[in-house]
């Protein structure tokens, strides 16, 4: 029957969590033939595993295909949002400009007057 | 907002998570673009905190959501265990936290537990029939 360590569970444990190992267990693993060879194993299988990963990052020409649409896509909705604030802004002020503006001419218009007249008069006969 | 940093977001992290689950690179590229899409539409100002890892968990939600869509109506490798892919890729290479992992795969702590070894069992016999070992 073959021997096992105690600490080869903790090793595995750690290592297939990506985590770092204590000082302590560093230095039993040097010093146990149980302990290096799965430390051994478990780097190995992890370095494989790595390289399978890395396979599926973006190659170059994704990379350069996802910045032009993801940039096209922010810098279109950044237009967007710089569009309606100064549409907002230059309506908001347009339409008080308009408004004074069409106040000023009906107070020159002659049936306007007329108009004003008559509904003052009317007002004034009623109290 | 940042172009640049949003860019390079979905660059390095969501393509490489969303290639991982699918394994095509046309349907991860869309997945990734359409996650972000559906920010651009629905809160466009929390794309300036793309840093944050409460965005970061959000995106890889979104595209663990739409890979699981997708699986059936683009017809992807169905024999791709995408939870446990998933769970895989969030846990081993990211390191997020399982109780994050187990809220994006809708799974329970011991369930990522099992299943990462499982993926990562099933990739290391793949990779040594791949080297012939």
């Amino acid at each position: 029957m073959e021997n096992h360590c105690v600490h080869e569970r903790t090793i595995g444990s750690n290592l297939l969590k990506n985590s770092n190992l204590s000082d302590s267990l560093r230095v039993h693993i040097s010093d146990c033939v149980h302990c290096q060879k799965k430390y051994d194993l478990i780097c190995h299988e992890n370095s494989i595993i790595k390289e399978e990963v890395e396979r599926y990052r973006a190659s170059i020409d994704m990379k350069d295909h996802l910045t032009r649409e993801v940039s096209l896509q922010l810098e279109s909705y950044l237009e967007e949002v710089e569009k309606v604030a100064k549409f907002k802004k230059r309506y908001s002020f347009g339409s008080l400009k308009e408004n004074i503006v069409s106040f000023g001419k009906g107070l020159t218009d002659p049936i306007s007057l007329f108009i004003l007249f008559v509904i003052a008069a009317f007002y004034l006969i009623q109290i | 907002m940042e172009v640049a940093k949003v860019s390079e977001f979905i660059n390095e992290k969501c393509y490489h998570f969303a290639n991982f689950l699918v394994d095509d690179d046309l349907q991860a590229s869309q997945l990734a673009l359409d996650v972000m899409q559906s920010f651009l539409a629905e809160a466009p100002e929390s794309l300036s905190k793309i840093e944050t890892d409460a965005l970061r968990f959000e995106f890889f939600k979104r595209i663990y959501k739409l890979a699981s869509v997708r699986r059936n109506h683009f017809k992807v490798d169905q024999h791709l265990d995408l939870s446990g892919r998933a769970a895989f890729f969030l846990t081993y290479v990211y390191q997020m936290p399982l109780l994050e992992v187990a809220k994006i795969t809708a799974s329970t702590e011991e369930q990522i537990l099992a299943k990462v070894v499982s993926v990562r069992n099933s990739i290391l016999s793949e990779q040594s029939k791949e080297r012939g070992l």
